[in-house]
């Protein structure tokens, strides 16, 4: 038995691409860093897809600034699916709302940088020159040891993978406000650092590097959840106006109108204020107020952070290719995803929240699932791009339980919301959407 | 003698869940499957019924039945990205008894008549541990079983010449189970919601059979036999069953979502036209040698389509585009005496399946089967013997899977056959 275990570890180490780097490094924000369901936590982050890069590379250890148990800050639990009245309306909450109870860094004191490095909320301009944020993520993880960049060189790594800008554009939309110069980083700017930031990472280090770039805000279920309808709580049907078509919520209108437009996003962070009655007209049981600017995106929000995002993407793969770098196209994963479903061996993944197996309950960030594909896309580039034949993640780990830190037992406490309006949720919405997007 | 016939039909019709080329048979016989099926040019046993139904002109009043037995056995190694490296799967030991039962009654001088009844298709993949198969969204069985009764006159216009003709009266079944996957909500983990197993038939075509033998002198013969293909439509059911998840308002949810329940479900299959041709010669005292090539006509299995008549969406078309294939096959007998006989042989059979439909539903390749067999006469009563031992090639899907399966299939198969004839 024990000869036959030898011949296997002999085996797995000739496959799967051991020892073709021996120190890989990773810089970026909160996807990098393995951010998942609103929070960070250790089973995760060794989930991350760095983590996950380096262990089919066979790199022991690979550092990171581990947060224990409930998740800093907790993470989101889902804890039921359904409203009193039968409706599809989920209640996601997190485990403690009392900071007091979240998790601590457990690698606080590694006398060198992590080897993840990424920062949740990092912008490219963060890499570059935040060192400190003053209690922020970026010191619980750069530790005064410098920015991102710099850390990263001095690792000496011979793999870098760099998936940054993210928050330079998508910020944006978890802002619900699309303001070029705030909410939104110049596009001069952001072609201008990119390039910076390849520069001195090619200068400073020989690694191969491999680049990520930034996904269609209207791939992201936290944009794409809810719909824009009011829908009446008992029956599950929208509830019809008096020009006889369905009636939106009150809300923000690029046109000046007090209702929201069909083609607007209504964000997840609304569902919050629609339980309390925005956005719903006083004679439909609401409080009349709207819904507030910032949790909802107007077409022409939503085209200006298209717009960025595009440009963004030009940006990245201008600077990767005149390095020779290959760039990871998380985009177009996610499209896919979208429009047709990644499918895997009789399976269908999609974008659409809770049933889709890609995004955590946050709506943003992806599920150990989802960053198990990224990993592998990551392996796809650094393989079609550097002539390695690094085996796969083998996904089949990350489908099936037992896996999930947060899976709940079988015996469950459905907590239940009044709603004025109950709001579907899942595949009836994204069809929604898919509509939109087709009209237009 | 009527009634006994179709006694035989009917216990051969049922006992075949199989194993060939694709889905096809070839071992009808023991004598033949001694010499690796090398058979056409020779055809001088009641089994010439499918090897060169020609041959059934030269034989004697006869009473035969074999059966074969197969043991295959069949393991898969994964690779990523899915299932990934590290996962294994296997197949569960089977069993299976292609049968034979046929009688041969010259008529007179010229003319043979002959009924037999064997399983030329069949199929039989099945994965252990079906609810944690990795690949259990695309397929956990897949079976077909298939006989078929063949009625066939011989007329044997000169005494070194024989044409035959026959009827193919063809019954299927086919099964399909597979799991039905989502995401739970709960653990954002895939678990399985469903089972849905459909099944089909048994129903019936009618093909029909042609052979052909010659023999140029003493020492040399040709032989050609045709069997039409067969197109069965299959009328059944599909079987939705919700499997809980201990999630009750998320299985609630899955208990809309899906129309469970039995629902009336179509497929098709056009079963291929199988030709033969063969040489043998005796031109060496006591020794037999034949060489055959064969061809099935496997590109009428273009896809496999599961109609649910009810509800349309629920049906589902996988894409085959198989393709013609041929064997070559080698055989040798040596009698030492007039009442014993030693064989053996050698077969090189062409997988009709493309690389990228390797999967579970059939994980086919190239074989190569080793022979030997064995035939001992004692008056009117003939035994043979004949042990095939198939290897196939390793299958790797890496990145070509149509199904997202990646790995390496490997199979092998023991085949036992034994016969009995009966002269009276």
């Amino acid at each position: 038995m024990k000869r036959l275990l030898f011949a296997f570890v002999i085996l797995s180490l000739s496959l799967s691409g051991f020892g073709q780097y021996s120190k890989v490094v990773a810089i970026g924000d909160s996807l990098t860093a393995g951010f998942m369901s609103g929070g960070l936590v250790e089973t995760n982050q060794l989930n991350s897809y760095p983590a996950l890069v380096a262990r089919q590379l066979g790199i022991s250890p690979f550092e990171l600034p581990l947060i224990s148990e409930p998740g800093l800050p907790a993470l989101l639990e889902l804890h039921g699916l359904l409203s009193e009245t039968g409706q599809l309306s989920p209640t996601i909450e997190a485990i403690t709302d009392d900071p007091t109870e979240w998790g601590v860094p457990l690698n606080l004191t590694l006398a060198r940088p992590y080897d993840n490095l990424g920062v949740p909320g990092a912008t490219l301009n963060n890499c570059l020159n935040t060192i400190t944020d003053e209690g922020g993520m970026h010191d619980l993880i750069l530790r005064g040891l410098g920015t991102q960049v710099q850390q990263a060189l001095s690792l000496q790594p011979d793999l870098l993978l760099v998936w940054i800008g993210n928050n330079d554009a998508l910020g944006a939309a978890l802002m619900g406000t699309a303001i070029p110069g705030v909410t939104l980083t110049p596009k001069d700017v952001f072609a201008a650092q990119y390039a910076d930031l390849m520069d001195t990472l090619t200068a400073g280090s020989s690694a191969d590097i491999v680049a990520g770039n930034i996904p269609d805000v209207t791939t992201l279920p936290f944009v794409t959840t809810v719909p824009p309808y009011l829908v009446n709580p008992s029956t599950g049907e929208a509830v019809i106006g008096p020009d006889g078509s369905p009636m939106t919520f009150l809300g923000q209108n690029d046109g000046g109108g007090i209702f929201i437009t069909p083609d607007t996003f209504v964000l997840l962070t609304a569902l919050d204020y629609i339980k309390m009655g925005y956005g719903i007209p006083a004679t439909l049981g609401g409080t009349g107020i709207p819904l507030p600017a910032e949790v909802v995106l107007t077409p022409a929000e939503t085209a200006t952070i298209q717009e960025y995002v595009a440009d963004f993407n030009n940006s990245i793969q201008a600077v990767a290719s005149s390095h020779g770098i290959p760039v990871y196209d998380f985009a177009a994963l996610l499209e896919l995803a979208l429009h047709h479903g990644i499918e895997i061996a009789g399976m269908t993944f999609n974008t659409e929240f809770l049933t889709g197996g890609l995004f955590s309950y946050d709506g943003f960030h992806l599920t150990g699932l989802g960053y198990a594909l990224a990993a592998n896309a990551f392996i796809e580039a650094i393989n079609d791009g550097y002539g390695h034949a690094i085996e796969p993640v083998p996904l089949s780990d990350y489908f099936f339980p037992p896996c999930c830190p947060h899976a709940r037992s079988n015996s469950f406490d459905v907590e239940v919301h009044d709603l004025r309006a109950s709001i579907l949720i899942m595949t009836q919405h994204c069809k929604n959407i898919k509509q939109y997007r087709e009209l237009q | 003698m009527r009634s006994k016939v179709l006694v035989i039909a009917g216990l051969c019709f049922m006992s075949g869940l199989l194993f060939g080329s694709g889905f096809g048979l070839f071992e009808h016989g023991a004598k033949a499957t001694g010499m690796a099926g090398a058979f056409t040019a020779q055809a001088d046993d009641p089994s010439a019924l499918f090897y060169n139904p020609a041959g059934i002109a030269f034989q004697k009043r006869s009473l035969y039945m074999g059966t074969t037995a197969i043991l295959p056995s069949a393991d898969f190694d994964g690779v990523g990205p899915y299932p990934g490296y590290g996962v294994s799967e296997s197949m569960p030991d089977q069993k299976f008894f292609p049968s034979n039962g046929t009688i041969v009654y010259p008529l007179n001088d010229r003319w043979t008549f002959a009924v037999g009844s064997y399983n030329p298709f069949g199929l039989g993949t099945r994965w252990e541990d079906p609810s944690q198969f990795t690949g259990r969204y695309i397929s956990t069985l897949a079976a077909i079983r298939a006989g078929k009764v063949q009625p066939t006159i011989a007329y044997k216009p000169q005494d070194n010449f024989s044409i035959a003709f026959g009827i193919s009266y063809f019954g299927a079944k086919v099964s399909l189970e597979q799991y039905v996957p989502s995401i739970n909500p709960y653990t954002q983990m895939i678990t399985n919601v469903g089972h849905v197993r459909m099944d089909g038939g048994m129903d019936t075509g009618i093909g029909y059979d042609f052979g052909l033998l010659y023999k140029f002198n003493s020492n040399w013969s040709f032989g050609f036999s045709y069997h039409s293909a067969i197109d069965i439509d299959f009328d059944g059911t599909a079987k939705f069953t919700q499997i809980p998840t201990g999630f009750a308002d998320f299985d609630a949810i899955v208990s809309q979502a899906i129309p469970w329940g039995k629902h009336d479900a179509a497929t098709s299959i056009e079963f291929p036209a199988v030709a033969s041709i063969g040489l043998a010669t005796t031109a060496i005292d006591r020794w037999t040698f034949e060489v055959d090539v064969n061809y099935a006509g496997w590109s009428s299995f273009d896809q496999l389509a599961l109609e649910i008549t009810d509800d349309p969406e629920l049906g589902t078309v996988r894409v085959s585009d198989w393709e013609d294939v041929y064997n070559y096959r080698f055989g040798f007998e040596f009698r030492p005496n007039d009442a014993l006989a030693w064989r053996g042989g050698i077969v090189y059979d062409e997988s009709p399946q493309p690389l990228w439909d390797v999967g579970p539903v059939l994980p086919d390749s190239n074989r190569t089967g080793y022979c030997a067999g064995f035939g001992y006469t004692s008056g009117s009563f003939i035994f043979d013997l004949g042990y095939m031992y198939l290897t196939f090639d390793e299958s790797d899907t890496a990145g070509v899977s149509q199904d997202q399966y990646y790995g390496t299939f490997s199979s092998s198969a023991h085949l036992l056959g034994v016969a009995f004839t009966y002269s009276f």
